[in-house]
């Protein structure tokens, strides 16, 4: 038998506060039994719901307190005892029927149990119902302790019935939850069986009977007053006449009784357990018996106000002390200590107090949502989806805990229901979608009018129902969705919600797509996510292992492991964004490589997921961070480069890539200044970290071992912030001397700082930027962004000697006499061929170089450009801004196997450059000055001797021309440079490996002087290469032999385009559209989703910064197995 | 008067806080021992820090208040650092060695630097290696009866293991549990090796007849 049902009477056990309860009504013999769960007064209802079939009593969880309430007086309307128990809040909830209650009345007993809150341990405030129950007109005990609480709950049915009131039974957390000795009391004799006898005049408190009942409620009052005084619950110790009293009420009588006796005080103290109706002549005695009294009460200074108010009538001039002047604190719970030490001060005895110790430093452990728990895939999915800038309104339940960390899917809570209409507030002022999340117990409880209201006025909002098929926070109590199918879309729908959606919170994938949708439609949107809480069926199960992570998917990138990390830590919102594509788009293809394919072809390692996800993300600043890491001429990538990463799109045709260029263009052209900072970017709480990448995983030691390749650059780039460069002590002679100030110099040079190395670059003209200063048209790329580029590397410690030619002003053996210790040729190929046809002497001919280093008067001459590769659409299109009156270019190729890019060459076809392809010059006409031009057309072609042979008919075509430019070819210009042979090869160009380490192990080159003709991008990446190389050799101190190439190879450039669109960039907005149709492809190395998004309490932050499972908190659910963008984590074994 | 023995349980939700506190409150009722059992929850099966206080000898008291305990048991390390200001030269620290780190990225202190800071603090730190006993019980959920097998040996409570047990079973005919009863076993045998230096817990005479036994 339970042992509240025990029959021995004066039996002790040890119960809990709210057990008492159960107790005392069980010896009431209570008939119905209702109310809403609530913390602290949960346990009444869930120990009733255990016996009530034992017991034959009536027990319900009702759907809200207002149901109970009314429930209860129903019943009690027949004479039936009831009980209704509930939090303090809830009373709130029931105010509206309660207030007339008092003035009908009831037949049988019934009490309301409300349990306040001091200290707000479990709810949003620690209202005082002791003034709502004066409002009200209920006669209200306050017990001290559980054997006191069992006393009063048989006593207010008693009280209630001789009154003819309901009964406010007002419970603290210290007495619901604490377990004491209770002593089991007899059950009463068997009630008279409820009937319900017509009373017109009492019951149907129309306005004639209300001012009748109106003072019949006073008659109750005084009744209620005298059976009061009476019950033992008021209490007067130490009669008599002293200088210092003390009034003490509710649970604090404990403390004031303690303090008291081990102070040896022996004062007049009046104890109050039945706080409404006053004990006035009680408290006049008092007042008469003393000069000077403490009041000790929780929450208010409700019973200090009142004595005020008796000393005020009774005409005494007593010192009342208590929480209006301080003599007691004012909020929250009264410790034991405080109450000992507020009473000894009060009695002018010495403070004994001990000196508390402080608290130590612990990490916070606020509570969570449960291992297992299916809803926190549902905040995933709506902070994946809803972002970081959506207004999120929480409501009452365990998931109010979607507002901690890492959610933060929470930023107003009120109270019960309130989330949909204040989410409907915010949205129809601002105007923006705001989610509102309500649990099924809360909707049933009093969202569905507010759903109503919403939809009506077709509110702006989400609303997330999450069902769990119970009311769980309070101790998993049944809701009306428990056991049985849930009916909260059918009211959604019946409601008229236009679109309802249920979703299983299993379903991570589904889930994010639902929200997706939520998100960008035009109506309240309901959204059911399903899912039992995890621990309705925790105990019923076998424990399945927890999952495994793999650690070669986890936390892992192939950028980090060839050491070409972004250097940054994702953002939230970036890792938010991966988690919305994955679950758009969960094609087998897109699962997760190592690197995304883009980053793979980008020649300098960029990582475009980095970059296009912190864009997407609204965070400029980081995705600059990543660009420029990489990119020493981000502004010129940004215009000139041949975009491979668009070609490798997995977007891929039909659908259009990502237009991961005009990103570039829309952060270089929009946020970068000139000291490499962000600028305009929108404010943010938590600023873009600087790059930080776990040295000890992507840095060998340098110096302890040789290292060579591009490992380490990350944590170089870290330790700039810190370190001054090596450079900034060093003289200038010593270092690296850059022979050409190219972007292949200006990369490598860039890159040897950043490692800590001294870089000069030297370079016969005055400007430096190589060909893209003197070569490429202005129209392509802007010198004022070209220069921006420049004077940003020159700003991170390069050197630049402007006007030294090699050759004539240093040469290897000077420069190595002046300390250098290492020198790259970085020449590039600027000496255009010719050709050797008749004619090629003639005025009028000119190679097209050296025309668009130094454009010449052009207005109304007729050109024919020789070639088809990017100078010659470059030059007729020159000329044509030049004035030329016509621009034709003739290539042996077909059209499509054109060298220059795709682009280039529609746009000069769209600005009226002809284009003759096939066709091949066979000799130049004129006497003087070039006339005409004779080409043949090519029939095939056939390989061999190093060379095409192109075979061709005889001259076909003459074109009248004035002007004639050969654009078929670069070659290194190498006379004069005073090169020793082994450095030259045989075809003249510079002899070195991929790296660019040649014959003499001091001398390096790079870039297009060693390639032959490529493009921007690709020249900087062999640089860059070069400068890991003569950093590898400078570590091994200058004298070492270098090892083999590393696995970094140039990758043929498919060309796609020549540059970036034209234009005005675009605009955050747009960047941020586009960006968005990123799939963000590739593992992240530095990704933590599982640990900062989904926030599992079994998944921790390892020492080594990656996540691991804590099996014994795992309860295998799976979310995390879903949640992992990289695909890492998988079943256990 | 003398005033109450204070026992404090802290853990976090799920490692059965609140029943250890409980069954160690029953002991004290069955032996006939005013007693309080104080426990603030609501929060406990979310994972947060639980706390549970017995005052064996209760007055008139139900708030355990502020004041140093005479007896931390500790289930899990950083809730025993949480407890430690309540920790002084008069104080058993029972700390089960298990290091549950909270959910998220905060520095977690190692287990060592936890333990220092008790045995500064505690005039005795008794370790027990809580979790592998209970795993040699039979299940990790065993914890809070290690705990209190160790609790039983540790000193002169008023009432000794047979009276916890008795609470374990909870109640005439009941059985306990095979793995409840090895892990308290095995938290039995475990502490006396490290528990000699602790100073036996003077009760009041607490079997005045105040209280009624069952």
């Amino acid at each position: 038998m339970h042992r509240l049902l025990s029959e021995e009477t004066g039996r002790r056990e040890l119960l809990l506060g709210n057990e008492a309860v159960v107790r005392g009504a069980i010896e009431a013999r209570v008939r119905l039994v209702c109310g809403y769960p609530g913390t602290p007064a949960s346990e009444i209802g869930d120990t009733f719901h255990e016996l009530h079939r034992e017991l034959g009593v009536d027990f319900e969880y009702s759907v809200n307190e207002k149901v109970a309430l009314e429930l209860a007086f129903g019943a009690a309307l027949t004479g039936a005892r009831c009980l209704v128990a509930m939090k303090h809040l809830g009373l709130n909830y029931g105010a509206d029927p309660l207030s007339t209650m008092p003035y009908t009345g009831v037949v049988g007993g019934m009490v309301i149990v409300s349990a306040a809150d001091p200290g707000c341990l479990t709810s949003p405030n620690e209202q005082d119902q002791r003034y709502l129950a004066r409002m009200l007109g209920l006669p209200t005990l306050d017990p001290a302790n559980p054997e006191e609480a069992r006393r009063m709950t048989v006593f207010a049915f008693e009280l209630s019935e001789a009154c003819e009131l309901p009964v406010l039974l007002r419970m603290t957390t210290r007495v619901c939850h604490t377990r004491a000795p209770v002593e089991l009391g007899a059950v009463c004799t068997p009630r008279p069986k409820p009937t319900f006898r017509r009373d017109p005049a009492r019951f149907l408190p129309t306005p004639n009977h209300a001012r009748e009942l109106r003072e019949r409620l006073e008659r109750r009052l005084e009744k209620a007053a005298a059976m009061l005084a009476g019950s033992g619950f008021d209490r007067r110790l130490r009669p008599g006449r002293a200088r210092h009293g003390i009034l003490a009420a509710g649970c604090p009588r404990n403390a004031v009784r303690d303090s008291l006796s081990r102070a040896g005080a022996d004062v007049p103290l009046l104890e109050i357990g039945g706080v409404h109706p006053f004990p006035e002549e009680a408290m006049a005695q008092l007042l008469r018996d003393s000069e000077e009294v403490l009041v000790v009460e929780e929450l208010s200074p409700f019973l200090e106000d009142t004595l005020r108010a008796v000393a005020n009538q009774q005409g005494l001039r007593v010192a009342i002390r208590g929480k209006r002047d301080g003599a007691m604190p004012l909020p929250f719970e009264l410790e034991p200590e405080v109450v000992e030490a507020r009473l000894r001060r009060f009695l002018g005895l010495a403070d004994e107090s001990a000196n508390r110790a402080e608290p130590l430093e612990a990490p916070e452990r606020p509570p969570v949502l449960c291992p297992g728990c299916p809803h926190r895939n549902t905040f995933h999915a709506a902070t994946a989806v809803f972002g970081e800038r959506t207004v999120y309104v929480n409501d009452i339940g365990c998931y109010t805990l979607g507002a901690n960390p890492p959610h933060g899917a929470g930023d107003v809570l009120l109270a019960m229901g309130s989330s949909l209409p204040i989410a409907a507030g915010i949205a129809r002022s601002t105007g923006e979608r705001v989610v509102a999340f309500i649990g099924d117990s809360t909707f049933f409880h009093s969202g569905m009018p507010a759903l109503l209201d919403a939809l009506d006025r077709r509110d702006d909002i989400v609303v997330v129902v999450m069902d769990n098929r119970v009311t769980a926070m309070t101790g998993l109590q049944p809701s009306p969705t428990s056991g049985r199918e849930s009916r909260i879309a059918g009211v959604a729908r019946a409601l008229g919600a236009p679109s309802v959606e249920v979703v299983k919170a299993s379903e991570l994938p589904e889930l994010i797509r639902a929200f997706s949708r939520a998100r960008s439609a035009n109506h309240p949107c309901v959204v059911v996510v399903e899912g039992p809480c995890a621990l309705l069926h925790a105990r019923s199960e076998p424990p399945a292992p927890p999952p495994r992570i793999d650690p070669t998917r986890c936390h892992t990138c192939g950028m980090i492991e060839a050491g070409l990390s972004c250097g940054l830590e994702p953002s939230v919102e970036v890792q938010r964004r991966v988690a919305e594509q994955r679950a758009a788009h969960p094609a087998p293809e897109l699962a997760a490589p190592s690197i995304s394919p883009c980053s793979l072809a980008c020649p300098l390692g960029i990582c475009v997921p980095a970059y296009v996800g912190a864009v997407a993300a609204g965070d400029p600043g980081r995705a600059l961070q990543a660009v420029t890491l990489r990119a020493a001429l981000p502004s010129v990538c940004s215009h000139l480069c041949h975009r491979p990463c668009e070609d490798s799109c997995v977007r891929a045709p039909p659908d259009r890539p990502v237009a991961v260029n005009a990103l570039k263009r829309y952060l270089t052209e929009r946020h970068l200044s000139a000291d490499r900072t962000c600028v305009g970017a929108p404010p943010r709480e938590n600023p873009p970290a600087t790059p930080r990448v776990d040295s000890a995983r992507t840095s060998p030691q340098k110096g302890d071992e040789p290292s060579f390749g591009p490992h380490g650059t990350t944590s170089d780039a870290s330790s700039r912030a810190g370190r001054p460069a090596r450079n900034g002590s060093s003289p200038a002679s010593t270092g690296v001397a850059v022979i050409g100030a190219g972007p292949a110099g200006l990369a490598a040079a860039r890159e040897l700082v950043r490692r800590g190395r001294a870089a000069t670059i030297f370079d016969a003209r005055q400007a430096a930027g190589g060909m893209l200063e003197h070569a490429v048209p202005e129209y392509r790329l802007p010198r004022e962004v070209l220069r921006r580029d420049v004077a940003s590397v020159l700003a991170e410690g390069v050197r630049f000697e402007p006007g030294v030619c090699l050759g004539r002003d240093v040469t290897l053996e000077s420069l190595r006499r002046k300390g250098f210790q290492a020198i790259l040729l970085a020449l590039g190929a600027q000496r255009a061929l010719g050709l050797s046809i008749p004619g090629a002497g003639l005025a009028g001919v000119q190679d097209a170089l050296a025309f668009l280093s130094a454009p010449g008067r052009i207005l109304g001459e007729h050109v024919v450009v020789l070639g088809g590769g990017d100078v010659a659409v470059d030059l007729a299109r020159v000329a044509l801004r030049g004035g030329a009156a016509s621009a034709a270019l003739a290539f042996p190729e077909p059209e499509g196997e054109m060298a220059a890019a795709p682009d280039a060459v529609a746009q000069a076809r769209a600005e009226g450059v002809r284009l003759l392809p096939g066709r091949i010059a066979a000799a130049l006409e004129g006497t003087d000055a070039v006339r005409a031009v004779a080409l043949s057309r090519v029939i095939g072609f056939e390989r061999g001797g190093g060379g095409v042979h192109w075979q061709r008919l005889e001259p076909a075509e003459r074109l009248a021309v004035t002007r004639i430019f050969f654009a078929v070819g670069q070659r290194l210009d190498i006379e004069g440079l005073q090169l020793p042979s082994e450095l030259v090869t045989s075809t003249g160009w510079l002899a070195a490996d991929e790296c660019g380490r040649t014959a003499w192990a001091d001398v390096f080159a790079a870039g297009d002087a060693v390639s032959g003709p490529s493009t921007v991008t690709q020249a900087m990446a062999f640089a860059v290469r070069a400068a890991w190389a003569i950093d590898a050799f400078l570590a091994q101190g200058g004298h070492v032999s270098p090892p083999s190439a590393p696995p970094l190879r140039p990758r043929p450039p498919r060309r796609v385009a020549n540059g970036g669109p034209r234009g005005e960039p675009l605009d955050s907005l747009a960047a941020a559209a586009e960006a968005s149709r990123c799939y963000l492809c590739g593992m992240c190395g530095n990704c933590r989703s599982c640990v900062e998004l989904l926030g599992c309490p079994a998944i921790a932050r390892g020492e080594d910064g990656r996540p691991r499972i804590i099996g014994e908190s795992c309860n295998a659910c799976g979310a995390c197995v879903q949640a992992c963008p990289s695909q890492a984590i998988g079943a256990g074994a | 008067m003398t005033p109450p023995r204070c026992i404090l349980f802290a853990g976090v939700g799920g490692q059965g806080v609140l029943s250890a506190a409980r069954i160690l409150g029953e002991a004290a009722h069955h032996s006939g021992i005013a007693v309080a059992v104080s426990q603030l929850h609501g929060m406990s099966q979310r994972g947060g820090a639980v706390q549970a206080t017995v005052l064996i000898g209760a007055s008139e008291r139900l708030h355990p208040g502020g004041a140093p305990v005479d007896v931390l048991v500790g289930l899990e390390l950083i809730e025993s650092l949480r407890a430690a200001h309540r920790l002084d030269k008069g104080s058993v620290a029972l700390v089960s060695r298990w290091l549950l780190p909270p959910r998220g990225f905060g520095g977690v202190p190692a287990p060592e630097q936890v333990l220092a800071e008790l045995r500064a603090r505690a005039g005795t730190v008794i370790e027990v290696d809580a979790p592998s006993l209970a795993d040699r019980a039979g299940s990790r959920a065993a914890v809070n009866s290690v705990m209190l097998g160790a609790l039983s040996r540790l000193a002169s409570l008023p009432f000794g293991p047979d009276e916890i047990l008795a609470a374990m079973r909870g109640g005439a005919g009941a059985e306990l549990s095979e793995v409840n009863r090895r892990a308290f076993a095995l938290g039995a045998q475990a502490a006396p090796e490290a528990g000699d230096r602790s100073r036996s817990i003077a009760l009041p005479s607490a079997r005045a007849g105040k209280t009624r036994s069952p």
